[in-house]
């Protein structure tokens, strides 16, 4: 490739500008590892004439989606995995108690006649809320669509003086007299419920019954602190990390060195912007990913460099052994980060949850790498070498 | 020139050869009769950590064990940080045997820092398990094809060996010394995996560079010559490796300390082996050729 440099310099410069401008706006998202909350694995339980198809398992994740909006959580996440499981994410939770049983329920809300037959069941209803009655006891006010309405006016216009049985995943909940005919498709649901009680009833009826039901199988609750406490020490250690490389650099390479780090400073800018523009969920392994990519990122200019340097031995000009040291180096700088990324789409391809951001940030540390070490370090050094001072100083150049 | 170390000698290189498989021999019997410590993530359990801001004494640590026996009679309770941090092992309890549990348990741990409640039921980690696997197989194939391409099928083939090597080398360290497998030992394997290629395809590149530049010339010497020019490349990438993520092993917690000592494992062992594996194999090789 001939590209003039400064062209080069310029398409640098406009890259860095944008990164650093995503850097300064953009948030990071942090992992449940990191951030506290609940990770709940639910799977899938057969029922009597019930499958468990994609289709069931797509429908039970938008109603456990639809309840978890109605909790408040910001940034869930609901997902499928394998083939009967769903994973739930909730980061920041204050009680997970309430919010397992809330996503957990089935709340199949059904309306039976005395004989037990099922008259009406919570597809019906259009909204539920909470309301009080004289003496301040909490109830459940249900509103039921056109059609459940017009169902449920003929069966209390036909039963007056019979009972109707309110019940909820099996269990009787209220069991009142009809003393006359409901036509007007709304009716309260009482029972001896506490306030809260009352207030979990209606999500669930708003959000309507699990198509299946679920049974948790994994539940992890993470304390915020905990992820929060690691990810400072993991911050200060990779700060530490990164001055450490930077002075190795620099002793060994001289000038060459220094040129590496300002790449690998714009390496760690680029990888940072690129993570929060991907919106990827940082976790503490990913961490790890990204203070390890640090210090294999600096690998192709030690390929580089030590190339150099035995070319500088028979050629005698830096600009002659920069231009055969880049170029004998690339070949096993490109083999050897192919396989890398490769493997790392496996990881991604196969992993779950922490695994995956791992996999993420370790193939996007070594493209990134890859970039900003040969092609901007190489940049530099053609902008920079040819200035008269390193015409006899090979020295500073470390060759 | 500069004198060259003389790592592939036929001698010097079988001994190692033998004493690699020999490693692997044992870990590999300690891999079948003992298991790995899998981390909870694999096996069905229940785990309460506690971060605690002033260690535990033993009379603390016995009460603590008395109470997860009366739920579990294999129970354990472990203890980290000089006592300031501790965990619970049970079997795999139901949200109603937690609820019950765990206020026990705070009568006797009254302050502390934090707090993290894992139970897994044994599906998943069957299936974490299953999918470790299939993703090492998958990625010894992708490597293997990419290889042959970009070199040769023998280089493919050592390397694949080499892979195998790095791969069953950590694992008999993890079966020997039984330390803890959690997922994100997975991914720490597939990161060594890669730093291995990585090393082994750097020296693998000169030995194709030389082999072109000195067709005629013995092929164990061209290879014992390109370890010996990659040689300076090779430290530097370790120094820098190790010089990353040591601060991180020393300052950055419990919780990612596995995974940093496996990485160091795995440089170590993947430096060791493009030498002494994945050379040494290719030497062999072209030698039975002749």
């Amino acid at each position: 490739m001939n590209i003039r440099p400064e062209i080069k310099t310029a398409f640098i410069v406009i890259i860095l500008g944008i990164a650093i401008w995503i850097l300064l706006t953009f948030p990071f998202r942090y992992g449940l590892d990191i951030r506290g909350g609940i990770r709940v694995t639910l799977q899938c339980q057969k029922t009597e004439g019930v499958e468990i198809t994609d289709d069931a398992v797509r429908r039970t994740i938008e109603v456990i989606r639809n309840r978890i909006d109605q909790l408040g959580v910001t940034e869930p996440s609901i997902y499928k995995e394998g083939s009967d499981k769903i994973v739930v994410e909730l980061p920041g939770i204050k009680d997970p108690e309430r919010a397992l049983e809330i996503i957990g329920q089935t709340a199949l809300l059904e309306f039976k006649d005395e004989t037990g037959k099922t008259i009406l069941t919570g597809s019906a209803l259009k909204n539920a809320k909470v309301e009080f009655d004289q003496v301040g006891q909490p109830m459940v006010r249900v509103e039921m669509n056109p059609e459940g309405a017009k169902i449920f006016a003929d069966f209390t216009s036909k039963n007056v003086g019979k009972q109707v049985f309110i019940v909820l995943d099996g269990k009787v909940i209220s069991n009142p007299v009809i003393k006359e005919p409901i036509t007007e498709g709304t009716g309260v649901i009482t029972g001896r419920f506490t306030i809260d009680e009352a207030q979990k009833l209606a999500i669930l009826l708003r959000a309507g019954a699990l198509p299946v039901p679920v049974k948790v199988i994994e539940n992890r609750t993470i304390d915020p602190t905990l992820g929060k406490d690691t990810m400072e020490s993991a911050y200060r250690a990779g700060v530490i990390g990164a001055i450490l490389v930077v002075l190795f650099m620099i002793l060994v390479f001289r000038f060459l060195g220094l040129v590496a780090d300002i790449a690998l400073l714009i390496y760690v800018v680029l990888d940072l912007a690129a993570l929060k523009l991907l919106n990827a969920t940082l976790t503490l392994p990913g961490v790890a990913g990204i203070i390890l990519s640090i210090g294999m990122a600096v690998d192709a200019n030690c390929l580089i460099f030590a190339r150099m340097k035995e070319e500088y031995a028979q050629r005698k000009t830096p600009m002659a052994s920069l231009d055969a040291g880049f170029r004998n180096a690339l070949r096993a700088i490109i083999d050897s980060n192919v396989t890398t990324i490769l493997a790392a789409l496996i990881l991604f391809y196969f992993g779950t949850g922490p695994i995956r951001g791992f996999a993420v940030t370790l193939s996007l540390g070594v493209a990134l790498s890859m970039f900003t070490q040969i092609t901007i370090t190489r940049t530099l050094l053609e902008n920079l070498l040819s200035l008269p001072v390193f015409k006899k100083a090979t020295k500073l150049l470390g060759l | 020139m500069k004198k060259e170390i003389n790592f592939l000698g036929k001698r010097v290189r079988r001994v190692f050869m033998i004493l690699s498989l020999l490693f692997v021999i044992i870990g590999m019997y300690f891999f079948f009769t003992k298991g790995l410590n899998y981390s909870i993530d694999f096996q069905s359990g229940s785990v309460i950590y506690y971060k605690l801001s002033s260690p535990l004494n033993s009379n603390q640590i016995a009460n603590l064990r008395d109470i997860a026996r009366s739920f579990y009679s294999k129970s354990t309770i472990q203890t980290g940080s000089n006592g300031k941090e501790v965990w619970i092992r049970t079997k795999f309890l139901e949200e109603n045997e937690l609820k019950r549990l765990t206020p026990e348990v705070e009568k006797v741990i009254v302050k502390y820092e934090g707090r993290e409640i894992t139970t897994i039921e044994p599906t998943i980690s069957r299936e974490l398990r299953e999918k470790a696997i299939l993703a090492a197989v998958l990625a010894i194939i992708v490597m293997l094809v990419y290889i042959t391409v970009r070199f040769r099928f023998d280089f493919a083939i050592s390397a694949i060996i080499n892979e195998a090597f790095v791969l069953l080398a950590t694992i008999s360290i993890f079966a020997i010394s039984q330390w803890e497998v959690s997922p994100s030992f997975i991914a720490a394997i597939l990161t060594l995996l890669g730093y291995a290629i990585n090393d082994n395809i750097i020296v693998f590149d000169r030995i194709r560079e030389n082999s072109k530049k000195y067709p005629k010339e013995d092929f164990t010497i061209i290879a014992n010559r390109s370890i010996n020019q990659t040689l300076a490349r090779t430290l530097y990438t370790v120094i820098t490796t190790l010089l990353a993520i040591t601060p991180l092993l020393i300052w950055g917690g419990v919780v990612l300390r596995p995974f940093i000592l496996a990485i160091y494992l795995g440089i170590i062992i993947g430096t060791y082996s493009t030498i002494y594996i994945a050379s040494a194999i290719l030497c062999e090789w072209r030698e039975l050729q002749k």
